[in-house]
């Protein structure tokens, strides 16, 4: 990185207000990263490998893919991005975060619940909404909890400086509105006062397809639209663009709650239009992804790992968009839905869009905060390159593995046993894409402990000095 | 679009509009659904779906806990829609109804496993064999269905003789001689469950195909 060395934390008064609760938030995300990915691995061992550890209960495969899937949406994407977010909010309303005392306690309540609730899906089982796997009445905490951090963000908002706001504003207000919105719903209606029927699917369909369109996405492209400008040093080429973009993004993703409902047993007129939502959603697709590559062309890429992740994120997220709306007419669905295709598609928008845009954050966000840089230089290559080829093992196997099982499954003469045996091995290369994604996740870790030892060291010396001190005049004695 | 309160007014109608469609118009819709009421060939009015009893009932939970739902779905989709029923997985297309009385609903996003919405009517008869639970690959090769032998118990083989229930086992997966291994509860109530799964029945919105006459001209 080279970028001049970042001011020191407390010579920015804002910076040490804020600088707490965002640098825990970072920091157990990270944590809830490696937890997510390591349940994640031995679920997916598990697809081929059923005999592993069969015998203790607290690992059935239905357990493990819930809990796997609740750490890393909860724990990862959603507290990382919700302190960059309030984050944002701050250092772009020119402000200091709006009670950072009770967000802090908020981020240690959340990582509790969230600690209970993964324990609670492999000992008690998943709640049986892909959307909503916790416990119920941790629910209820979990949504208190969300609720009160997104309104701190609210009231950060509140106290910005007066002048224009950004589109990075913009993206973290839409999150930080939408996820009380879903949480209260999904709470109330799949947990407090269960739907009958069918509906309990559909309000977990759009709830699901809510946290990821409205919730993280928006949050990482107010990263992405923050980042991408101030580290690249040029500003957005199209402010017009980045206004529609975002009223289009926010329009038409609240309208596919039931794309992953085609041919079920869901009324059809909320099916086709999820269907048109998600194809038009490759209108604000396109504002955004012209505006973000616009301004970052490949020559900058080599200025900082920031960028480098940020243009990750941005290319997948064109991706991804145009894989959806080709994917998501009713013809396609019949054939790849309910396969390992929606999982190609999940991937790369979580691990492919989501968490680079996230990660261009962190490594700009920490080292202002923590007033050092990263210590180890190499660490940041070696995890983005293993995160590209991982991912793209992942995406790939399980985008031709369910292509291919699709294919078979329409066809009612190939009988299901010959299906499945031909999905092994693309469920095998998942594993091992996975794996070696997994293991790109480690030197973040490291490299982010390293440095929190390097923060701690000038509180620790004295202290030890103090230690040394009284254990050399007890020796004394 | 400098103004706090015009992008929050406008956010809240958006959200308020895609809550309406996907949460309060589907409620109005679907919300007072009813079973279905009919007489059946023997004249006695029979309602479709019943509520789960006993043990079926308890087997459900099971599902849930162990996370079948993860690699089965529970809905046949319409025979333009993909190979489900040319599968035989079902007659007929699943429809709202069908879940009417589910504690929570399965309806699944994956099939890694075979659907399971016709499991019961394709057993026939026979009942469920157990032993599928604790070793799939002893009824189909090549299985990747998880197996759940912590539903099972071994146990040394009483003095009255080897239990009724005791599962017949081939192989690696035999007990110890002198063990025997039965079913719990829980293996019980899954069972029961499993084998109370079918929607084959006539329903003014999903209607059964004919019956093809064999002797028919082609």
């Amino acid at each position: 990185m080279n970028r001049p060395a970042p001011t020191p934390a407390c010579a920015n008064p804002s910076c040490c207000a804020t600088g707490l609760p965002v640098l825990y938030l970072l920091g157990g995300s990270i944590l809830w990263l490696l937890a997510g990915l390591g349940l994640a691995l031995l679920a997916s061992l598990k697809q081929h490998q059923p005999w592993l550890l069969a015998s203790c209960e607290w690992v059935t495969y239905g357990r493990l893919d819930a809990a796997s899937r609740t750490a890393l949406v909860h724990g990862f994407f959603s507290q990382m991005g919700l302190g960059l977010g309030l984050w944002l909010l701050a250092r772009t309303g020119g402000t200091k975060m709006a009670a950072p005392g009770i967000a802090f306690i908020a981020g240690l309540a959340w990582n509790a619940v969230l600690t209970l609730g993964v324990a609670g899906i492999l000992v008690e089982g998943p709640s049986g909404h892909s959307s909503l796997e916790l416990p119920g009445q941790l629910v209820t905490v979990l949504t208190v909890v969300s609720t009160a951090l997104c309104l701190l963000g609210f009231a950060t908002f509140a106290k910005r400086a007066d002048g224009p706001t950004v589109p990075a504003q913009w993206f973290v207000l839409a999150a930080l509105l939408a996820l009380p919105v879903l949480m209260i719903t999904s709470q109330v209606m799949l947990s407090l006062f269960p739907e009958r029927g069918v509906l309990q699917a559909v309000i977990d369909g759009w709830n699901g397809q809510g946290l990821l369109l409205l919730w993280l996405a928006p949050l990482a492209l107010a990263s992405l639209y923050f980042f991408i400008p101030d580290i690249g040093g040029r500003p957005l080429r199209s402010p017009a663009f980045a206004k529609l973009g975002f009223w289009a993004w926010v329009f038409f993703a609240s309208w596919t709650g039931a794309s992953n409902l085609v041919g079920g047993p869901v009324p059809a007129w909320m099916v086709t239009v999820s269907i048109a939502a998600s194809v038009l959603l490759l209108i604000p697709v396109a504002f955004i992804s012209l505006n973000l590559h616009l301004v970052a062309p490949v020559s900058v890429l080599g200025r900082s790992t920031a960028l480098r992740f940020a243009a990750l994120s941005a290319i997948s997220f064109t991706l991804v968009g145009i894989l959806t709306a080709l994917t998501s007419p009713r013809c396609a669905q019949q054939v790849l839905g309910l396969t390992q295709f929606p999982v190609a598609l999940r991937e790369l928008f979580l691990f492919g869009f989501v968490g680079p845009a996230l990660f261009a954050g962190y490594y700009a966000v920490v080292p202002k905060l923590a007033g050092r840089e990263f210590p180890c230089r190499l660490s940041p290559v070696a995890h983005i390159g293993l995160t590209v080829i991982g991912l793209g093992i992942m995406v790939l196997s399980s985008g031709v593995g369910g292509w291919l099982q699709g294919w078979a499954l329409a066809d009612g003469k190939i009988g299901f046993p010959e299906v499945a045996a031909h999905l092994q091995i693309w469920l095998k290369l998942h594993t091992l894409g996975l794996a070696v994604f997994a293991l790109g996740q480690t030197p973040v870790l490291a490299n982010s402990a390293w440095l929190l030892v390097e923060c701690l060291l000038p509180f620790g010396k004295p202290a030890l000095a103090l230690f040394t001190e009284t254990s050399t005049a007890g020796a004394g004695k | 679009m400098n103004h706090g309160p015009v992008i929050f007014l406008g956010l809240v109608t958006t959200l308020v509009a895609s809550w309406t469609g996907f949460v309060a118009l589907p409620h109005r819709q679907l919300g007072a659904l009813q079973p279905d009421i009919s007489t059946n060939a023997a004249g006695a009015v029979v309602a479709y779906p019943a509520v789960r009893s006993g043990e079926a009932a308890q087997g459900a939970e099971v599902y849930r806990s162990l996370g079948c739902v993860a690699c089965h779905t529970q809905q046949v989709r319409p025979e333009n829609g993909g190979g489900d029923i040319a599968r035989g997985w079902g007659k007929r297309r699943t429809v709202a109804r069908d879940h009417l009385f589910d504690p929570t609903v399965q309806l699944g996003n994956s099939r890694l496993g075979p659907d399971l919405a016709n499991y019961g009517e394709r057993l026939g008869t026979n009942s469920f064999p157990l032993v599928r639970l604790y070793d799939p690959s002893s009824t189909a090769t090549h299985s990747t269905c998880a197996p759940v032998p912590f539903l099972f118990e071994q146990r040394p083989i009483r003095s009255s003789g080897p239990s009724p229930e005791a599962l017949v086992l081939k192989g690696t997966a035999a007990p110890p001689v002198g063990s025997e291994v039965v079913p719990t509860l829980r293996a019980r109530q899954l069972a029961a469950y499993l084998r109370s799964l079918g929607t084959s029945v006539e329903l003014p919105e999903a209607q059964l195909p004919l019956v093809e006459d064999a002797n028919a001209p082609k």
